[in-house]
């Protein structure tokens, strides 16, 4: 039995000791972010976190033991690119972090302990800028000095990344294009709508005369006929079709249907006849400026038109460059045509990052990036696919975008990732006139 | 020696043929309603790099905030080698045709094995797996792509990828000093074909047979025969002439513009219609049989184009056209 006439630790000597190793920190140590991570879900098959999130962080300050340099194996290149293994071990008092953080910790029931910092958790190194993962905490060095343990010794690890949310981690520029993030694009100006008008003969229509093909349709517009008569009606397309040549006996008609601006189908509505094959040829009127022709291969059969292969699908075809009368109606003396409006582009500002909900697709992401000179948005771990056409909002802000483009493979973390590459290579070498079994190749 | 610069990037466009193979893969995470709670696309690259380059385009500012990101796929080359099952006897040659008046000519290619890696590395179990079983079930073992090996010939080969073995390690014991690791490693097996260099010629447009009687070549030859190709249709669009009136699909006999430059016994062709010239019953009229070389009859407008076919259109033929035959046969008397 120890003897009892020399005491081993009294409450007061232990506080001293604790007060004594406060200071010494705050002397020496440095303010490190604590950021506790919420277990959000986890697999209990193969015991692993699902889900985790990190939203808070907590100013501590904390002494690194390995004062000359980071321990660790450095930087090494490994076939999954550089791999920064920097070690570090710092101390913090039991104490202060018992005063400082625990009593907010046991309060969220998404963090595991409450009580002390525990594995898994992540500290802000701001000197160097870094993200360390805690691996080990060592609660029993020095060993029960007066009878108590005083500090953590957290020995941590440079964090791996993949694809943890929270607000910790949202607005980090270098990290969001880790993940899968999508580039939209919207108009930065908005369209103009088409304008037409008519001319009557004995209350009928009998000709639609295109006075401006407007701007920026993303798909035919329709067209509204309006007056005192009943019964017209007209449709509009974004590219004529003709042949031309061939001294015809009746001449073919096509028309052809046009999405995002490229020519997506044709529709032979009357072949002709009398073609001499050699002579005639298909005519495809011309893109808006800075868009490519669309081609079209014919294929005649004893001179009536019989196929028609799209060969180059084009682009920019976003005006309207004919409209057919459908039904001449009766019974008008004024008439008023409109075309429905193409799409608009952004109202409203947009904070980043923020929540966003599509309005069709009820689809949500997060808005990580936006350029509104050049008019995209960035779309990080959409739930779902959105849609051309589709208007996003803003859950914080409210503003709104329609969206005119995407570009599914426009994550631009260049940083050892060829996904986009390699897609565009195989383009020009690989036939996928089936399909890809293993996803998008256009 | 061997002298002829060729390099077709073969093994270059195999690789790339496999590497998008993989790009596209995804991993999802769901809350716990099942509801899809992120998505994200697994970064892909080709392992080896130099040096220098992966230090400035990954650190340019010599520092990462984190240690990696995951999941990844990384693959690499691990051998090449000659392939003796698929040989072909090496004196084949295949002829295409390339331009007008111009066929490629290729010998057959030397079949090679590409070796590949393939690493999946991921944080959780989990994670690996549902990368895995995106890729495991379309490789039965192998899985067909189709490449263009050679621009030039625009020939698409197949090339099967066969995925030969597949190694899991997942490595979680010992102190807490060391980190869990999971990683997949899928060795795969690309039959290629690496072509030699690329030759041109013309097309062949006359074929001719020599018949002897006697087995000395140098005797003289009893009958020559001598094919070269005939147009069955117009290929100049010369538009010698035009019809005065229009005809209906059973006309014999019509009036043309001019007549002087039609040949009785020779072929017209009116639109799509090759007709041959009967006889020229006087004035501007011909009197033709209808619907020739496998044309059907048809009404024509008048002031449609008269077009010959003759000899000049037979010099326009080209490798592709649809053509008949122009036959001489000589014989020789002693």
């Amino acid at each position: 039995m120890r003897n009892t006439f020399f005491t081993h630790g009294t409450r007061n000597e232990q506080f001293l000791q604790q007060n004594l190793v406060e200071e010494y920190l705050k002397m020496f140590g440095m303010d490190v972010l604590f950021i506790p991570r919420q277990l959000v879900s986890k697999d209990s098959v193969f015991n692993e976190e699902i889900v985790s999130e990190f939203d808070d962080s907590y100013l501590i300050e904390a002494y690194m033991e390995n004062f000359d340099g980071f321990q660790g194996g450095g930087d090494l290149l490994t076939k999954f690119g550089i791999r920064q293994s920097d070690e570090v071990t710092l101390v913090i008092s039991q104490q202060r972090f018992s005063d400082l953080i625990s009593q907010f910790l046991l309060l969220d029931t998404d963090i595991e302990l409450g009580e002390r910092p525990s594995e898994g958790d992540l500290i802000y190194f701001p000197l160097t800028n870094n993200y360390f993962e805690i691996k080990f905490v060592e609660h029993e060095e020095p060993f029960y000095q007066l009878g108590k343990n005083y500090v953590y010794k957290l020995k941590c690890e440079l964090f791996e990344y993949s694809d943890e949310k929270g607000d910790i981690f949202e607005g980090d520029e270098e990290l969001v294009d880790s993940g899968y993030t999508v580039k939209y694009y919207y108009l930065t100006t908005p369209g103009t709508s088409a304008v037409a008008s008519t001319s009557l003969t004995n209350g009928a229509i009998d000709s639609i005369y295109l006075t401006d093909g407007g701007s920026k349709y993303q798909e035919a517009p329709t067209m509204t006929i309006t007056g005192d008569g009943n019964g017209a009606a007209a449709e509009a397309f974004l590219i004529n079709i003709t042949v031309s040549g061939g001294s015809p006996l009746t001449s073919a008609v096509i028309r052809g249907t046009v999405k995002d601006g490229s020519l997506r189908s044709v529709r032979i509505v009357d072949g002709g006849s009398g073609y001499d094959e050699d002579r005639a040829s298909i005519v495809v009127s011309s893109p808006n400026l800075g868009g490519t022709p669309a081609t079209v291969v014919p294929t005649f059969t004893n001179g009536v038109l019989t196929a028609l292969n799209i060969t180059t699908q084009g682009s920019n075809y976003t005006s309207v460059s004919l409209v057919d009368l459908t039904s001449a109606g009766t019974g008008y003396t004024t008439t008023n045509i409109t075309f429905s409006s193409p799409p608009a582009g952004l109202t409203g500002e947009f904070k980043v990052p923020e929540s966003v909900t599509g309005g069709t697709t009820g689809a949500t992401a997060s808005l990580v990036e936006w350029n509104s000179v050049e008019g995209w948005i960035k779309l990080k771990s959409p739930t779902a696919t959105f849609s051309t056409g589709e208007t996003i909002m803003g859950n914080t802000s409210g503003a709104t975008v329609v969206l005119e483009n995407r570009d599914e493979m426009a994550s631009t973390d260049t940083k050892y990732y060829e996904n986009v590459a390699f897609e565009e290579f195989a383009d020009d070498i690989l036939d996928f006139t089936e399909t890809n079994p293993f996803g998008v190749i256009s | 020696m061997l002298g002829t610069y060729t390099y077709n990037k073969i093994i270059r466009k195999t690789l790339i043929a496999f590497g998008t193979l993989f790009n596209n893969i995804e991993v999802r995470k769901e809350n716990a309603d099942g509801s899809t709670y992120s998505r994200m696309k697994v970064p892909l690259a080709y392992g080896p790099r130099q040096k220098f380059l992966a230090r400035i385009t990954e650190q340019p500012d010599l520092n990462k905030k984190v240690a990696i990101t995951l999941p990844r796929l990384s693959f690499e080359m691990t051998g090449v080698s000659y392939d003796a099952t698929r040989k072909l006897g090496a004196v084949t040659k295949s002829l295409k045709p390339k331009d007008a008046g111009t066929v490629t000519k290729q010998f057959v290619p030397v079949p090679y094995n590409v070796d590949f890696e393939l690493n999946i590395i991921s944080k959780t179990n989990d994670e690996a797996i549902e990368i895995a079983e995106q890729i495991f079930p379309f490789f039965q073992p192998s899985y067909n792509v189709t490449i263009k090996l050679v621009d030039e010939l625009n020939d698409y080969r197949d090339v099967p990828i066969t995925l030969n073995s597949v190694n899991y390690s997942d490595d979680y014991e010992g102190t807490f000093d060391s980190r869990k690791l999971t990683i997949f490693t899928l060795q795969f097996t690309a039959k290629t074909y690496i072509f030699g260099p690329i030759g041109t010629q013309g097309p062949i447009k006359k074929a001719k047979v020599d018949y002897r009687t006697n087995t000395n070549l140098q005797a003289e030859r009893q009958v020559a025969y001598e094919v070269t190709p005939k147009a069955l249709t117009d290929e100049n669009k010369d538009g010698t002439t035009s019809l005065s009136s229009p005809i209906t699909k059973s006309t014999l006999t019509f009036d043309v513009d001019d007549i002087v430059d039609i040949v009785i016994g020779g072929f017209i062709e009116i639109g799509n219609e090759v007709m041959k010239v009967k006889s020229k019953p006087g004035g501007n009229k011909i009197k033709v049989v209808r619907a020739q070389n496998g044309t059907t009859a048809s009404a024509h407008a008048a002031g449609a184009a008269v077009d010959l076919i003759n000899a000049e259109d037979d010099a326009l033929l080209d490798s592709g056209d649809d053509f008949g035959f122009n036959e001489m046969t000589s014989v020789f008397f002693e």
